[in-house]
């Protein structure tokens, strides 16, 4: 790997990955509103409100906060720099878990009843989420025999042929991920207000600024994923990506949120489920 | 114009805190976000949560009970800020004026950016307060307050 | 080298001795301290040279099998007497069938039970042995000031300190001797000490809770002691020899693995796993160093360290495949217990529990790299344990409760513990640090098989939820408002605290080098080839690898830029509220009648209504016995 490979995909995890992102998230409100007879931002919203929170008086609660968003910030980038660099998978879903179990001591950190319970309830995401990311990088190991994403990517066929099921699973992954109803418990975005800001209700300013940007990483990193299992597609795989997140956005706005009990039952019910016939069918077919 | 000005401007959050209102402006007011007005093009939204607000909107009238939490309100949130009264309750104190339990307008308890008249304002109205009061948000610094 | 080992063993027993009849205190912790750094320094010196069997007996001439025997029919009619005593059948039994058939079996049955080299040390007994020197130590020493605190707190007089540090010391003495020993009936020999001390320390407070718990632990481990001599037995039966370097050489199948079975069934209920885990949750009632030092970082590995002493013996097989789903389901439904509790010991047992299932299951996988991965999580786990147990002790002294809802803003009163804790369980519970590798290279090297890599991939989410909260409950801290106490603490806590501390830390960003000197070397005498390499501060297999340098430079960089950005300029607000109860009425005024506000109370989710443990436990139990009917199926069919 010379220097100028390096550079490359320093810059494309650093700056192109993170644009796109933002950008996702601004095609997000604007369909948003679309779906809901308006007019809505401009695509560029996300950048604004960035830049303004900022450029905003710095307010904070206490000194863990702003550690915990720095650390989440580091995670979401590092997985995502592992990312473009072709490591482990599972290494870096464990490195992405080190931010949201600090994105989780930072709400705890506050003595408000808001941070408090979306902090309780992201945690209940996380346990929703994080064996399905896991299982999902199982059933690519099976086909590939590795974890190593450059592996992954080495060999012929696509893995969506023998793994549909787990890109379905990807659908409750990023759900809970993006934090999309009916998987919007923690916090959410504007619109769908819940327990005021959830787990971010007491981060404000830089410090929200920061918290969105890596949530902009987080987001690639999925959709990364999702797109490996159409390799040595890559088109076909960013459209699918993206059909992902429309289909997102379409049940963002057709369903409602669930109770925690509820997300548990469903994501453990129909995600392991599906989880595990595919992986049961790979690996008695292998 | 500078890209931190311009980005102020273009994505002003804003809270509704509702005084004593009769109910009349906080529906006007919230007819600003549905889709024949959707104010969301501006970059505006709604929040909930004082300190990620930019603009505190205020509807109705203050009386003793509530002078405190409007206070509060305020200054939970972080500077740069600006506040727009909505509905002439809001201005003045209106009809509820003369009840022996109203401060009056906001003004008493707050330092106050715009007024928007009106029994109640109409949403036009209050979407024009509100792009004034954006105007004034952009001009503002932050001021630094040593914590 | 002799002499290291002679001190390393014998130390501990003489000094427990020495310290069951000094009287004076000051004295007392003058010997215990000497003793524990002397312990720490020869097991140093046999970490750095040894690695060789220790040709003979050491002791000259005397023939200690014949002392070990009698030590051990004595120790077991004193089981006896402790039996009887308490009035319990079962007990009475359980102890009657190890007593006579043993006794049988050394004396009347004419079988050769010489072994050539009784004592014998490789990687796994000095990574074994540095754990118990070390962190065993540290704790004695934690165990001086605690113990006085303690028994001022509970108006013991007079004290039964001498007592206490007696067995303490004299356990540590025996886990060393069952490490360095390699013929079968020592090691039941010092396997019953263990359990003994278990017993003897439970039961220290004397309270009814604390007799009810200590009859539990004694009566389950006893049912291990059973099954460790039938597997002594049935050893002997199929190979004529008690000698476990012998035994493992043969790579047994089919029914000549029944006594490894039983062997693996007493590691079981020593390691506590489901349905054995109920005396390690009893066990919570005895003091806070006998939770850190047996039921945490030393005592349960025994069993995790016979098991991964017999691995040879079992690798490949049927029986290593049951035991693999064995260990995952322990370690899947002791973490799902975890999430229901509140009480800061449980959570911690139940993760003891859980972590040794994974270690047990990882022995199991059939793969070096998986027996590497459960030797690291042994050493990262007894470590990081041993400092959270200490921790709880430290908050309770302090507090008052262990009961994690009661530690909310703990930081306040208790900075330095606070930290330390927080230190503890970012350990356990995050990567880069060892414990999270460990799990790392387990789920890689599992995940040949779907039905083991289910379990522990949602075993280790649930491992996230109690941790997780646990840290933020810590911090939390309204800066504008709350004042943060000055801590006072007794050196002989902070030491110990801070060096496990440090310890937990150093441990995993040297890990390569651990894993270069003292993993790999173990596994490629077991297997004769590795498959993982660690080099450059990333551990690597042909299917993966983990880098940490990216890792810890990221959160270092983390850290300083909160650092930089709290520097400059913050104000410091309170958490937002809305309107009114953000000043904090406590009278309101209704309808002209002063009327008291109902606090607002905020609490984990502990979904007790589901996971309720004496509803769950009975199901859980069942399914257990079920996976070891299995792999007595798998062995006998
Ligand atoms: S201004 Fe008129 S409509 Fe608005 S709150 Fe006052 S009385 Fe109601």
């Amino acid at each position: 790997m010379n220097v100028l490979n390096i550079v490359f995909r320093l810059l494309l995890a650093l700056v192109v990955f993170p644009i796109i992102g933002g950008l996702i998230v601004g095609l997000d409100r604007k369909l948003t509103a679309r779906l809901q007879g308006r007019y809505g931002p401009p695509i560029l919203q996300p950048f604004y409100d960035v830049l303004k929170l900022f450029s905003k008086q710095r307010i904070i609660v206490n000194e863990f906060q702003v550690i915990s968003v720095f650390i989440y910030l580091a995670s979401s980038v590092l997985s995502l720099v592992l990312f473009t660099f072709q490591s482990d998978l599972l290494m870096i879903i464990f490195v992405m878990s080190i931010g949201a179990v600090f994105l989780v001591v930072g709400a705890l950190s506050v003595k408000s009843a808001y941070s408090q319970v979306g902090a309780q309830r992201e945690l209940m995401q996380m346990l929703s989420y994080e064996p399905l990311l896991i299982l999902i990088i199982v059933g690519m190991y099976l086909m590939r025999g590795s974890f190593n994403i450059a592996v992954i990517m080495s060999q012929g066929r696509p893995l969506i042929e023998e793994l549909p099921l787990l890109f379905l699973v990807m659908v409750i992954v990023l759900g809970i991920k993006m934090r999309k109803s009916p998987f919007d418990l923690s916090a959410s975005e504007h619109a769908h207000q819940e327990l005021v800001r959830g787990l971010l209700t007491d981060y404000s300013g830089l410090y929200l600024g920061l918290i969105d940007i890596a949530h902009w990483f987080d987001l690639m990193l999925l959709l990364g994923i999702s797109t490996l299992f159409f390799y040595p597609h890559i088109v076909l795989g960013i459209i699918a990506s993206l059909f992902l997140v429309i289909l997102e956005i379409v049940i963002d706005n057709v369903t409602a949120r669930l109770t925690v009990k509820w997300m548990l039952t469903y994501s453990y019910g129909l995600g392991l489920v599906l989880a595990a016939i595919n992986i049961a069918v790979v690996y008695i077919l292998r | 114009m500078g890209l931190l000005d311009k980005a102020r401007q273009r994505s002003p959050w804003l809270i509704h805190y509702d005084c004593g209102s009769c109910n009349g402006c906080d529906i006007e007011l919230l007819s600003c976000l549905t889709p024949l007005y959707d104010v969301e093009r501006f970059g505006i939204v709604n929040v909930g949560d004082p300190k990620q607000a930019d603009i505190l909107v205020v509807t109705g009238s203050v009386n003793q009970q509530n002078k405190s939490v409007l206070k509060n309100i305020y200054d939970q949130m972080p500077e740069p800020k600006v506040v727009v009264a909505v509905g002439v309750c809001a201005c003045t104190g209106g009809i509820f004026r003369d009840c022996y339990n109203v401060v009056g307008g906001i003004d008493k308890v707050l330092p106050v950016d715009v007024y928007v008249p009106g029994c109640p304002a109409r949403p036009e109205q209050i979407i024009d307060g509100i792009k004034l009061a954006i105007d004034k948000l952009a001009q503002k610094d932050v001021v630094k307050e040593e914590g | 080298m002799q002499i290291s080992l002679l001190l390393n063993v014998l130390l501990p027993f003489i000094s427990a001795v020495i310290v069951y009849f000094l009287k004076n205190e000051r004295m007392r912790n003058i010997v215990i301290i000497a003793t524990a750094l002397v312990v720490m320094a020869s097991s140093v010196v046999i970490a750095v040279y040894g690695y060789n069997t220790f040709a003979g007996h050491p002791l000259g001439n005397i023939n200690l099998d014949r002392w070990i025997a009698i030590g051990d029919l004595l120790l077991s009619l004193y089981i006896l007497y402790i039996s009887v005593s308490l009035k319990n059948a079962m007990l009475i039994l359980l102890t009657l069938l190890q007593l006579i058939p043993m006794f049988v079996f050394e004396n009347f049955s004419g079988a050769n039970l010489d072994v050539l080299h009784p004592i014998y040390a490789d990687h796994l007994s000095v990574i074994m042995n540095l754990i118990v020197s070390f962190v065993g130590t540290l704790i004695w020493i934690y165990a001086i000031s605690y113990m006085r605190e303690d028994e001022e707190h509970k108006g013991i007089r007079p004290s039964r300190q001498n007592r206490f540090f007696f067995i303490l010391l004299l356990f540590i003495g025996a886990m060393n001797a069952l490490i360095f020993s390699n013929d079968l009936i020592w090691v039941y020999f010092f396997w019953e000490i263990t359990t003994i001390s278990s017993f003897l320390l439970i039961g220290h407070d004397r309270t009814a809770e604390a007799k009810q718990s200590s009859t539990r632990a004694l009566l389950l481990n006893s049912i291990g002691g059973v099954m460790f001599v039938i597997g002594i037995i049935l050893g002997y039966h199929f190979f004529n020899t008690v000698d476990i370097q012998t035994l493992i050489s043969h790579r047994a199948s089919g029914m000549l693995l029944l006594p490894f079975a039983f062997l693996c069934l007493a590691a079981f209920t020593k390691s506590a796993q489901i349905p054995f885990q109920s005396w390690l949750l009893g066990a919570m009632v005895a003091p806070t160093p006998v939770s850190a030092l047996l039921h945490s970082s030393t005592m349960v590995k025994a069993g995790v360290y016979l098991i991964l002493r017999l691995v040879p013996a079992f690798y490949g097989s049927w029986l290593a495949g049951v035991i693999a789903i064995f260990g995952a389901f322990t370690f899947i439904t002791a973490s799902l217990m975890a999430i229901s509790q509140s009480n800061g010991k449980k959570i911690l047992a139940y993760s003891t529990i859980a972590n040794l299932g994974l270690i047990i299951s990882a022995a199991a996988i059939n793969s070096p790299v998986a027996v590497a991965a459960a030797i690291m999580l042994l050493i990262f786990h007894a470590i990081s344990k041993a400092l959270l147990f200490l921790c709880v002790g430290t908050i309770e002294h302090g507090i008052g409760s262990r009961d994690i809802e009661d530690m909310r803003g703990l930081i306040n009163k208790m900075p330095f513990t606070t930290l330390i804790t927080v230190i503890g369980l970012v350990t356990m519970l995050l990567p880069p640090f060892g414990v999270l590798l460990s799990k790392w290279l387990v789920i890689e090297t599992a995940a040949k098989n779907p039905l083991l890599v289910f379990m522990i991939a949602i075993g280790s989410a649930l491992t996230v939820v109690y941790y997780a909260r646990w840290i933020g409950i810590l911090l939390s801290r309204t800066s504008s408002k709350d004042v943060v106490q000055h801590e006072k603490r007794d050196p002989f806590v902070r030491i110990p605290l801070s060096v496990l501390a440090m310890l937990s830390i150093v441990i995993s960003v040297t890990v390569t080098s651990i894993f270069n000197g003292l993993i790999a070397p173990q596994v490629v005498e077991y297997f004769h080839r590795l498959g993982v390499i660690a080099q450059e501060g990333s551990i690597g297999t042909s299917y993966g690898g983990f880098s940490l340098w990216p890792v810890f430079l990221a959160l270092a960089l983390a850290l300083l830029g909160g650092y930089v950005v709290l520097k400059g300029s913050n104000q410091y607000a309170m958490p937002y509220a809305p309107g009114e109860s953000a000043q904090e009425y406590k009278v309101i005024k209704v309808a002209g009648k002063e009327t008291k506000m109902p606090k607002a109370k905020v609490s984990n989710y502990y979904f007790s209504d589901v996971i309720s443990e004496n509803r769950l436990t009975p199901w859980l139990d069942v399914a257990a016995a079920v996976l070891i009917v299995a792999m007595f199926g798998v062995v006998i069919l």
